[in-house]
This record gives structure tokens, sequence and C-alpha cells, in this order.
């Protein structure tokens, strides 16, 4: 009896932990999916299983990771698929990088952090930590994190970053300001400590957050804070002997003392917005998808098997196998594609100039247009206010010559002609259309006399000409929009010249502080998010910046309201203070824009009509556009 | 004759030095360099400024900081001793890949290009001389005189809108989206001959014209010669008579001009090439002149001034091979 109850105790035993070990494999087996295509690798043995390739941690993306949960129907998506661009550029590819950058952190719903450090959430790292008197910072790697090529993500990346890389004087000739204490040209670099494996920590002298800040921005890579050491040392002299890499400078015709350049041509992650123009599948890198093959015109990337973010359901994303970009020669090229169908999705071409044509072709096309808010306005015409020419100087440091020129302008009338009714008009200077208050301040500062004519002349007698230039090709509206403005301003009686000026010769003008007005994009979307360093900042006075760069030592020392701005961005960039911090220093920021009206801003809350294919899933239908195509690895081609 | 083949060979390298070093000096010229292009394009295309170390290590990795007349003999220097052209810094590629690359299509499209022409153009110009002031005379001459006013590259835009709206086609670029990253097989020849008809007939459309107004000038002027009536009267049969000696003699500016046509085979006609989207030369070295892509750029000038210096030599010596009077030093009759 005793025997057959210890019999039957040992077999039951044994047969329940089979079951449970059954069960718990069956549960690991069934915790992650992958797409179909990496499936067919792992059976064929040439990939480890999805378990092993995913970080213990992975990220999972759920409502309200990578973006808002208003902005987006986020739904769990299916997988395959190839997602087609267009450019007409062989150096930028805006979509290709939107969908490959990933930060070390982000702030979702937002291009930075405006409420300070509660706006930064994980993405690479899983955790940060700041110290008290914020002049550290920890961060934590995920354990079991991998590059594309299997190797596993240690601190040695970063270290070799930071120690290899920048402070190396070779590849690096100048230092990161963003890495300096305080983010100051004179600070002092910061210093890097590894903690164990997957935690390290960065101190600076002064307490100040800019490197928080530049990690958690869109448009900030990986490639920031880590690069992929076991591959990268190979080309390091540090790490390999000249025997060895010796034959791989002769390849490239280089000698030793060019060796940063074979390294860095082989650094692609470096290439940022010019990701398009990598040519090294070899390069591991932490982005969802992967170099794949080249040919002259076509550039495939693949998706990458050890990349870490799951959705809510374990399945790895992304969904999308294939990216695929083509090269065409102009805009009209890309034009012809998108309206053929022969694009899922395109944000860098998409003009609202050419909407008639867009909304035309959308059946046939088997597209349709997602119309979301720019992050910036269209345009802005700054001053230059250290130009040496005198007369110029008087005239534009008068408030009252920029307000009327403002005042003058018909917004409306933009709105409705060049805009086709997208847009507002701008409440950060003063706007409202009234041509007889702009008559009467000019008259007020002394430009009231005219010529036979009917121009008026400026203070020294002659007739005074405002010279608006613009640099050829910048925005596909820019021609038309200056047209308008030069009605405007010659019913005020001011006589004004558009040119159109080749694009290199302008910036070097104006870098060389003979430009007058100064035509660029306005980060409106920005400033209303977080008062940081941006456009609102007079840089195109080019003394001005020089004198603030140089921390006073060289050009022109601006007046108090321009000095002010500075100091608050500064303040807001080096600090992340609070948000109630940050909503003092906004404000202010605003109220000195009103009142001392440095630049010319026709519209504002721009929209872009972004092409995107019918059958994509998850494509976001409000938030920046920008930011919404930065959550590709959510996309997915419903079948 | 040899030593005339040998006395122009001689002044080969010293000419194309002279050439380099110009162009070098013309691509430099505007204002900027490579960098601020493409800072400037970055900018608007994203909004987004580098900072200044992202500068620092660009100027110093394109080699920016030295001045031009470095850059020029370290690039004469590799291509004497090592055959590299450089590197195109908007390409991140070897100059004599991104060429390579292209070469082989260019100079395909072209010869095909150039002999749609010559076959259309020459049986035409010469039914026109015979058959002058016939009603098919005045017809070719009316179309002649349109495919010579009309720009190529606005034909090139009509046909595409044409072939969109009304037939649905999408004519951007010589294959379609399966084919263009597959290997070279039979399937993607026939992908390619499907669509390479249309950038041979606008391409070729342009060159037809004046082609038939010159050979019929040509002609009308050699079938009014004393020796072709003198033929005539001597029984010759009328096509014996045309072909013997007239067609051959109004040939003639034909073969001068091929010497023009080797480099332009190998540049591939821009503009055209440009609307249509080919993946020729033409577009690559339009795109390198303007974002001062020195190495690209004067590689390409390089190359073709080479071509035609070489072309020129080729056409003289066919010329004076074909035309006895030139060989004898004769003058024209």
């Amino acid at each position: 009896m005793k025997k057959c109850l210890v019999w039957l105790i040992t077999v039951s035993l044994v047969f329940s932990v089979f079951v449970g070990f059954g069960s718990i494999s069956f549960a690991q087996r069934k915790k992650y999916n992958e797409a179909p295509m990496l499936a067919e690798l792992v059976k064929a043995g040439k990939l480890p299983p999805v378990e092993e390739r995913l970080p213990e941690e992975p990220l999972v993306v759920g409502p309200g990771t990578l973006i808002p949960r208003e902005h987006v129907d986020l739904k769990i998506g299916q997988y395959g698929g190839t997602m087609r661009y267009a450019t007409a550029r062989t150096d930028v590819c805006a979509e290709l990088y939107d969908a490959v950058c990933e930060p070390p952190l982000m702030t979702p719903g937002k291009l930075r952090a405006g409420k300070g450090i509660t706006d930064i959430k994980p993405n690479l790292f899983k955790k940060f930590e700041v110290s008290k008197d914020q002049k550290s910072i920890t961060f934590y790697l995920r354990k079991g994190m991998k590059w594309s090529d299997g190797t596993p993500v240690t601190t040695e990346d970063v270290r070799f970053c930071y120690e290899d890389i920048y402070l190396n004087k070779d590849l690096t000739p100048v230092f990161p300001r963003i890495l300096r204490s305080a983010n100051r040209l004179d600070g002092e670099p910061g210093k890097l400590e590894i903690i164990d494996k997957y935690t390290f920590r960065l101190s600076f002298k002064d307490p100040g957050l800019a490197v928080l800040d530049w990690i958690s921005q869109y448009g900030t890579n990986w490639n920031s804070l880590l690069r992929p050491a076991h591959y990268l040392k190979q080309f390091h002299p540090k790490y390999t002997p000249w025997e060895k890499l010796d034959p791989l400078l002769k390849q490239e015709n280089l000698t030793r003392q060019e060796w940063w350049k074979l390294f860095q041509m082989k650094d692609e992650g470096t290439l940022g917005w010019s990701m398009v123009k990598a040519v090294n599948p070899d390069y591991p890198t932490l982005s969802p998808w992967m170099l794949e093959k080249r040919t002259p015109t076509v550039i495939t990337w693949v998706r990458n098997p050890y990349y870490w973010k799951v959705d809510r359901a374990g399945n790895q994303l992304p969904y999308i196998d294939r990216l695929r970009i083509e090269i065409v020669s102009n805009a009209e090229a890309v034009l012809m594609k998108i309206l053929s169908g022969e694009v899922d999705w395109a944000r860098e071409y998409a003009s609202m100039v050419n909407l008639p044509l867009y909304k035309e072709n959308e059946e046939k096309g088997g597209y349709r247009i997602v119309f979301l808010p720019m992050h910036v306005a269209p345009v802005q015409i700054a001053f230059n206010f250290t130009n040496s020419d005198p007369v110029w100087r008087q005239v534009v440091r008068d408030v009252r010559f920029r307000k009327a020129l403002n005042i003058a302008i018909n917004h409306d009338h933009i709105l409705k002609t060049i805009y086709k009714g997208f847009g507002k008009v701008p409440t950060i200077i003063p706007s409202e259309y009234n041509p007889q208050e702009a008559s009467r301040l000019l008259d007020e500062m002394g430009l009231n006399k005219r010529d036979s004519e009917g121009w008026r002349l400026g203070p020294d007698g002659k007739r005074f000409i405002i010279p608006l230039e613009v640099p050829a090709g910048f925005t596909p509206e820019q021609d038309a929009l200056c047209e308008l403005l030069v009605e405007y301003w010659q019913a005020v009686g001011l006589k004004t010249n558009f040119k159109s000026i080749d694009a290199t010769l302008y910036w070097t003008r104006r870098d060389a502080n003979q430009a007058y007005t100064i035509l660029q994009w306005a980060h409106t979307g920005y400033w209303r998010d977080t008062p940081m360093p941006s456009d609102f900042l007079p840089t195109n006075s080019r003394l001005w910046l020089i004198w603030h760069d140089s921390l006073g030592k060289e050009g022109e020392e601006p007046p108090q309201w321009a000095k002010r701005l500075w100091e608050l961005s500064d303040r807001a960039a080096t600090l992340l203070p609070s948000a109630s911090e940050m909503k003092k220093i906004s404000n202010e920021i605003f109220k000195i824009l009103y009142e001392n009206v440095p630049f010319i801003l026709p519209i504002d809350y721009g929209v872009y009509p972004l092409i995107g294919s019918k059958r994509l899933g998850n494509v976001p239908k409000d938030g920046y556009a920008i930011l919404a195509s930065f959550t590709q690895e959510q996309f997915f081609f419903a079948k | 004759m040899l030593f005339y083949i040998l006395r122009r060979l001689f002044l080969f390298i010293p000419l194309l030095l002279v050439i380099s070093v110009i162009s070098f000096i013309v691509i430099e010229l505007p204002p900027g360099d490579f960098l601020t292009t493409y800072i400037m394009s970055l900018q608007s295309a994203t909004g987004e400024l580098l900072r200044e170390d992202e500068i620092a290590q660009l100027t110093k990795l394109y080699g920016l900081n030295q001045p031009s007349y470095v850059r020029y003999f370290i690039w004469i220097r590799n291509i004497i001793l090592h055959g590299d052209f450089g590197r195109s810094l908007q390409w991140n590629k070897k100059v004599t890949e991104l060429i390579g690359e292209r070469v082989s299509l260019t100079i395909g499209i072209s010869i095909l290009t150039t002999l749609f022409t010559w076959i259309v153009a020459v049986p035409i110009g010469i039914y026109s001389a015979v058959h002058q002031y016939s009603v098919f005379d005045y017809i070719f001459t009316v179309i002649g005189f349109i495919g010579l006013a009309t720009p190529g590259f606005l034909l090139a835009l009509v046909v595409m809108w044409i072939a969109f709206s009304y037939l649905g086609l999408s004519v951007t670029g010589l294959f379609s989206p399966e084919f263009i990253q597959a290997p070279w097989s039979i399937a993607k020849l026939l992908d390619l001959l499907k669509h390479v008809w249309v950038p041979i007939i606008i391409i070729g459309m342009s060159g037809t014209a004046g082609l038939i107004r010159t050979m019929r000038a040509n002609l009308l002027d050699e079938l009014r010669k004393q020796y072709v009536i003198t033929a005539r009267a001597k029984g010759l049969p009328e096509r014996r008579l045309l072909f013997k000696y007239p067609v051959r003699m109004a040939i003639n500016p034909l073969i001068s001009t091929i010497g023009w046509t080797l480099p332009h085979i190998v540049s591939g006609e821009t503009l055209v090439s440009i609307v249509l989207n080919l993946p020729t030369v033409g577009p690559l070295f339009l795109r390198a002149v303007m974002s001062q892509d020195m190495y690209l750029a004067g590689s390409i000038v390089l190359i073709l001034s080479s071509l035609t210096i070489i072309g020129t030599l080729i056409s003289d010596i066919l010329l004076a091979w074909v035309d006895p009077r030139i060989r004898y030093g004769g003058v024209a009759g």
C-alpha cells in the first residue's frame, strides 16, 4: 500500500513538473510574435527565436506611447508590405529619416519637452534619473537589446562614442557644445561615468540639462550617444593595428593621417537627415529598418530583426517589411508618381500649391490626403538689424517701421489665394490689416516725405527701397507670396524690389552680414510648445549672433530686448525648468516678440497636405505632420 | 596622314590639362561650396540647422578647409596615379562607380537615338530633294520646322501629360518598378524596350528635323551639278545615279559631325532626360554642377572633353577617307 502511494505521488509530481514546464514554455512561445519573413529565417536556423532577439523589457507600444491617443485610432497591425517613397534629391529624403530615426528618449506628441522633464519618456533608454542639483543624469539601457547584427548593446558602445569619437580630435574637430557644461561654448566637457554594463552617468560642472533636451528631441538619432563599438573598432587605430588598417585605407586611396575619413565613411549613423546616402549594409543599427540594397535610382531598406519595440499583443514591430526610396530627377516627377499612386507616404514634397491636382487624382491614385498642422510657419521674413547700410539700420531699428510692414499686409487675402484657406492670421505679432495705420506710423517716424513718383523718401532724402530677397526654390509658394507683399507695401508708399537669388549666394551673403531681409521657415510650433532656442531669436542679424556666441568679445551688442530673448531661451534650454517656469518664460518671450516685431509673418498654423496610401493603417489624424511621420514603425498595410 | 594623326595625339595631354584647370575653376566660381549648398538644402527640406560641431566635422571630411589648388592637385594626382576620379560628395560614392552605373544605359539610348535619327531623316531628306515641291515635300517641311522650333523638353512634357491623362500610363523612367533593382535578364530587356521608345522618339525628333533639312538642301545642290546631268545623259539609271555620288556628297555633314556625337552619346540629352527621369549621365552632371560637387562635375567634364577631342580626330580621319579631295589636298569644286 505504502509503495503504491509513494509511486503515485512520484508520478503525479513528475507529471505536474512536465505540465508546468510545458505550460511555461508554451506561454513563452506565445508571448511574442514576429513577421512571417523572419519566422522563416528562424525555422531555417539563420536567426535566433524572437524571444532571444528582443530585450528583456522591450518598449511596449500602445495608445499614447508614440503619439497621444487622441491623434490616432491605434489598431493592432498586420505584417507585410513595402512602403514606397519618392524624392528628387540625392542627399535628403525626409520620410526615410522620419522612419528610421530613434532618439534615446522621446517627447510623444510634442516637438520638445515644453513642460520640462515630465514630458520626456523612455525610448531606447529604459529610464533616466536627474540628480537633485541638476548637475548629473543617470541613464539605464535595456538589458538584452541587440544591434541589427545580434551583438548586445552595452555601455561600452556609449563609452566608445564619447571617449573614442567625441573626444578624438581627428574625428571631432570641434567638441559638441551640447555636451559642455551649461551648453556654453566655453563650458567644460561633461564627464562620462560607466556604472555597469547597462548604466552610465553624465556629469557637468554647472547645473544644466541641455543634453536631456537634445536626446529627446524629434530629429535626434540614437547615434547621439551610442555607436556600434564592435563594428567601428576595426577602423580605429586605437584598437586595430596599422597592418590591418593599411589595406582598407589603400582601397580608398587614403593615407594613415586620413584614417578618420575611412572611419566616418563607415560610421553611417552620422548621416542624419541624409540617411538616403547610406551605402553600407553591414553597418549595425538600432532603427526599425536597415539598409538592404542600392541601385542608381532605387534604395531598399528591410526590417531589423532585432528591433526592440513590440505592440500590445506582443507582435515585434515594425509591421511593414520594407521601405523603398526612388530617386527621381525633379519635383515634377515626384508629383507624377504621387498622382499615379506609386507613392505610399509623402511629406516633404506635399505642397498646398498642388492641392487641386492631388484632389483630382485621389480616386485613381488610391491615396488620401492627410491634412496635418505644420510644425513650422510656411515662411518668415527676418530683418538683418546689423547690416552696415546706415539708412537701412536707422529705418529698421524703429519698431514703427516693422509694425507698419506687418499691418500693411492683408493676411486674409494671402490665406485665401495662396493657402486655399488653410491656416490662420498670426497672433504672435501685430497682424490686423490696417493700411491707414501703417501709413500713419510711417509718417510719424519721419518717412513722410515723398518723391515725384509718390514713393517715400528715407532719412537721407533719397527714395527708400525695401530689398525683398529670397533664396530661389526654397518653398513652392514663395514667389506668389512675395509678389503680394510687394503689392501691399507699395500701397503704403514703400518701393519694394523683389529678387530671387541663387540659394548658395543667398546664404553666403547672409553669413557675411550683407543681407537685408532673410526668408526662412519659422518654427512657430516649437515656440508655442517650448520657448527653447529657435528662430524667434534674431540670429539673422549676424553681428548680434557673433556677439552672443563669442560671449561678448566680437560682433555688435544687441539692444536689451534681443539680449533678453537670448537669455530666456538659453535658460529654458539649459535648465529644463518646471512647467510653471517654462510658462513664465514663454509668456515673456511672446510679450517681447509682440512689442518689438523683429520679423514678418504672413501666416501661421499652416497645414501640410500629406499623401498616404488608402491601405495604410494607424496613420495619425491630428498632431504635427512631422511627428506623425515619426511613428512609421506602427504603420501597417491593411489586407 | 600618319604624321597628322600623331601630331594631333601629341597635343591631347596638354589640352586636357588646360581643360581640367579651367573646368575646376569654373565649378568653384560660384560663392560658397558644396557644404553651403548642402546646409541650405537641408534647411529648406527639413527646417533643421546643423550645429557648429557638425559643420566643422563635415568641412574637414569634405576637405573644404583646404585651398582650391591643393584640392585640384590631389584630384589630378589621384587620377594619374590611381585612376581614382575622387568621391562624389552628394552621392557618397566613388565617381567612377557613379558614372559606370549609368554609362552603358546612356550609350545604349544615345546610339539608338542617333540611329533612329539617321534612319528616319536620310530617306525623308532624299525623298524631299528628289521630289521637290511635291505634296509630301511640303508636309515633311512643315513637320520639320515644327520639330526644329519646339524644344525637346516641352515635347517630353506634353507627351508625358497626354500619356498620363488619356492613356493612364505613368511615363517616369525606363523600367517598371519590379525591374529596376532586378539583375539583367531577357524579361528586363523586353521591359526596357517597352519603355525606351518614348525617349528615343522625343530626343530623336529634334535631331531629325535639322538633318532632313540639311540632307535636302545638300542633295538639291548636288543634283544640279554638271556631272549629274552628264551621267543622266549617258544613260545611267536614275537610282544608281542618285546613290553613286550625290548622296555620298550630301552625307558629308553627317560624318563631319560624328566627332561631336561621341561626347553627346556619353552625356546623353540632358534636358529631356531630366523631364523623363532617365538614369543617364546628363542629369547626373547637371545635379553635380548645381550643388558644386566638384570631383563629380570636374571628372565628367574631363571625360567629355577627352571624348570630344578624340571624336573630332576620328571625324577628321573619316572625312579624309570618305572624301578623296581632302586627301589629295584639292579644293572642293
